[in-house]
């Protein structure tokens, strides 16, 4: 798997993942913004690289961002992203017992281990399941987007309609521009800047880092934090580490599982890893109390999760988390279609993902075992500081991809609405994921159609349709039974 | 508060859904078996047209205010809102990218610092100039890109 033209690509693009993970532990780190910022801010960059550099640079900031959220859970007891939540139950009493190094030591080995066995995972399965999905046709191919955006909907923690009305409303967005079967513009209000759809990352700035950025204003929050350096050290002994394998191994398993369904997430992983690790734990009473499995074990799901999310996406080319949508968007940037054709037609390109993929994960324990402190330290800057940087070069950005100001005004008012619209409590995951599976959705529904000559039955033709149909529409009726009596509940109270 | 908020947001996708039917309704009818290009816009209009009536008929309905607060601090948002408006307006009207880099950022740091728009002037005009330097370093310098 190893060969020349691998490591001499892979060694070219090692820059692009340090930059990746650097910027992914940083945000990760940093409450309320997170891997979307991360990868918002460094995906125009991305165009004056090849897709490999591009693509690995996106993804370790999504592997960085994991382990970068215990950074501040651990220190701060502040969880930097929501996935870092369960760490805090152990990793905060831990480090209050041994030090914060002893705790971040335990949490990044889990990161590690995590990411290792998501990456192999989707070596050995990637190949097989995109064998399996040659065999499937438009009909299933549609079929599977809209299971995603059926689970999306009904997992959003939001109210189902606004869910919904978030999914409906991206897909609504996605149609927007020259439709690929006719060439007739659609949705464009004349105006030529959308005759391509609205620029990809005009949309992310605008909905994931112009809001943050507004969300910061509107909240006032430049209360400066303050960390001890001392006790930092994240080194653990053969035997710390041999100690903790089984919980690494449950939780890594459990992230992988919970990682290839659309719209499950980390966040979901790391409470069902954390329940599995103290399950199994060979001493319960320990957990709450700075067990290290209560650490490695929802880390290790979290990084387990990029692995196991990455799966569906390279081997069927759905994506199925706003994360892995906004790296489709390196994708199509660089005009590379995920899914089998690609497994088959350039086995190159997958081989060098694949590889530089461990690489990132490898060189993210290498980051975290020496500068973790360094990423601590920036948790003390303050708000006032980061948000106008933030805006700043999210704009230029924006401009650098596109060289339009209609752009830059798009992404200001796509910031406006999703900042209002965010406090009302509409789920935006579920709007970027529906803009990504718009065109997929529609042109498989739609070529399913044209060979059928205009007969549904192709919807239910073949076994695989049949079964997806079915599960899609038992996802309906469940989630439209589950409505119905929760507004029902609602009138009554 | 949050109700009517909720009210106002439910019309607007409601009309929003009613301008795509309608400008969806003006695409040509599909051949061959395809649906055309105007039926998925049509069919998402209507839905979003069904969804926002669902929701006015929930919240209309619901006893209780919702629990969602929007607790924002408005001076401090409109005023953010009116440095991004400057700095895009400024930096499109005028171009000189990198002298209204500088002074957007310099006048958020000060706007937006705890300790009052008067302290650490000189520390915010660094940041801000080093900021630029930086990013002229990266997109000018590395890789090539005007800003105008």
């Amino acid at each position: 798997m190893f060969d020349v033209h691998t490591l001499y690509v892979l060694a070219g693009h090692l820059p692009a993942i340090f930059l990746g993970l650097f910027v992914g532990i940083f945000f990760g780190a940093l409450p309320g913004l997170g891997m979307i910022v991360g990868i918002t801010l460094l995906l125009p960059l991305s165009y004056n690289m090849d897709a490999v550099g591009a693509i690995l640079m996106l993804l370790a900031v999504y592997q960085g961002a994991e382990y970068g959220g215990s950074i501040s859970a651990i220190v701060l007891k502040i969880p930097g992203t929501a996935m870092a939540a369960p760490i805090m139950i152990d990793g905060v009493p831990m480090a209050e017992q041994y030090s914060p190094g002893k705790a971040l030591g335990y949490s990044l080995y889990g990161s590690t281990f995590g990411g290792l066995f998501g990456a192999i995972v989707l070596v050995l399965f990637a190949m097989p399941i995109a064998d399996l999905a040659l065999m499937l046709g438009d009909a299933e191919i549609f079929l599977l987007g809209l299971l995603g955006l059926i689970a999306v909907s009904g997992l959003a923690e939001a109210t189902l309609v606004k869910s919904v009305i978030a999914v409906v409303l991206g897909l609504l967005v996605g149609t927007i521009g020259i439709d690929l079967m006719t060439g007739l513009p659609r949705l464009t209000m004349g105006l030529p800047e959308l005759y391509d759809g609205p620029n990809l990352i005009a949309v992310v700035v605008g909905l994931f880092a112009i809001s943050e950025v507004l969300s910061m204003a509107a909240a006032q929050i430049n209360s400066p934090q303050t960390i001890d350096p001392k006790n930092m050290r994240t080194n653990l002994s053969l035997n710390e580490i041999k100690h903790t394998f089984r919980a690494m191994l449950t939780g890594s398993t459990v992230g992988v599982a919970t990682g290839v369904l659309p719209g499950v997430g980390s966040t979901i992983s790391s409470w069902i890893a954390y329940a599995a690790a103290k399950k199994l734990g060979r001493d319960q009473a320990m957990f709450g109390r700075g067990a290290p499995e209560g650490i490695v074990a929802p880390d290790a799901a979290n990084n387990a999760t990029v692995g196991g999310a990455l799966l569906p996406f390279l081997a069927l080319g759905i994506p199925g988390s706003a994360s892995i949508a906004i790296i489709a968007g390196a994708f199509v940037i660089h005009g590379v279609q995920p899914g089998p054709q690609l497994m088959r037609m350039d086995p190159q390109f997958i081989q060098d993902l694949f590889i530089g993929f461990i690489v990132t994960t490898i060189c993210m324990f290498f980051m975290g075992r020496f500068l973790t402190t360094l990423f601590a330290r920036a948790l003390t800057i303050p708000r006032s500081i980061l948000a106008p940087t933030i805006a700043a070069l999210s704009l230029c950005g924006v401009y650098v991809s596109s060289g339009n100001f209609f752009d830059l005004w798009l992404a200001f008012g796509l910031g406006v609405a999703t900042f209002l619209l965010r406090g009302l409590g509409y789920p935006i995951a579920n709007f970027i994921l529906a803009l990504i599976l718009a065109p997929i959705i529609e042109e498989s529904f739609r070529r399913a159609l044209t060979i059928s000559e205009g007969s549904y039955e192709i919807f239910i033709g073949t076994p695989t349709a049949l079964v997806l149909s079915l599960t899609a529409a038992g996802l309906i009726v469940g989630l439209t039974f589950k409505f119905i009596q929760k507004t029902a509940a609602q009138t009554r109270a | 508060m949050i109700k009517i908020a909720n009210i106002i947001i439910y019309v607007i996708f409601a009309t929003l859904g009613y301008l795509s039917y309608l400008s969806a309704q003006t695409l040509p009818e599909g051949l061959f078996g395809d649906i055309g290009a105007g039926a998925l816009p049509s069919a998402l209009g209507i839905g979003l047209i069904a969804l926002a009536s669902v929701g006015i008929i929930q919240d209309i309905q619901r006893k209780t205010d919702a629990t969602q607060s929007f607790d924002i601090d408005l001076k401090q948002w409109v005023l953010k809102m009116l440095l991004i408006i400057g700095f895009i307006g400024g930096w499109q009207l005028l171009g000189y990218f990198f002298v209204f880099l500088p002074l957007f950022l310099f006048t958020s740091f000060c706007c937006f610092s705890d300790r009052g728009i008067k302290s650490g002037l000189l520390q915010n005009a660094l940041v801000a100039s080093g900021l630029s330097v930086g990013a002229y370093l990266l997109f000018v310098f590395t890789l090539d890109i005007q800003f105008g």
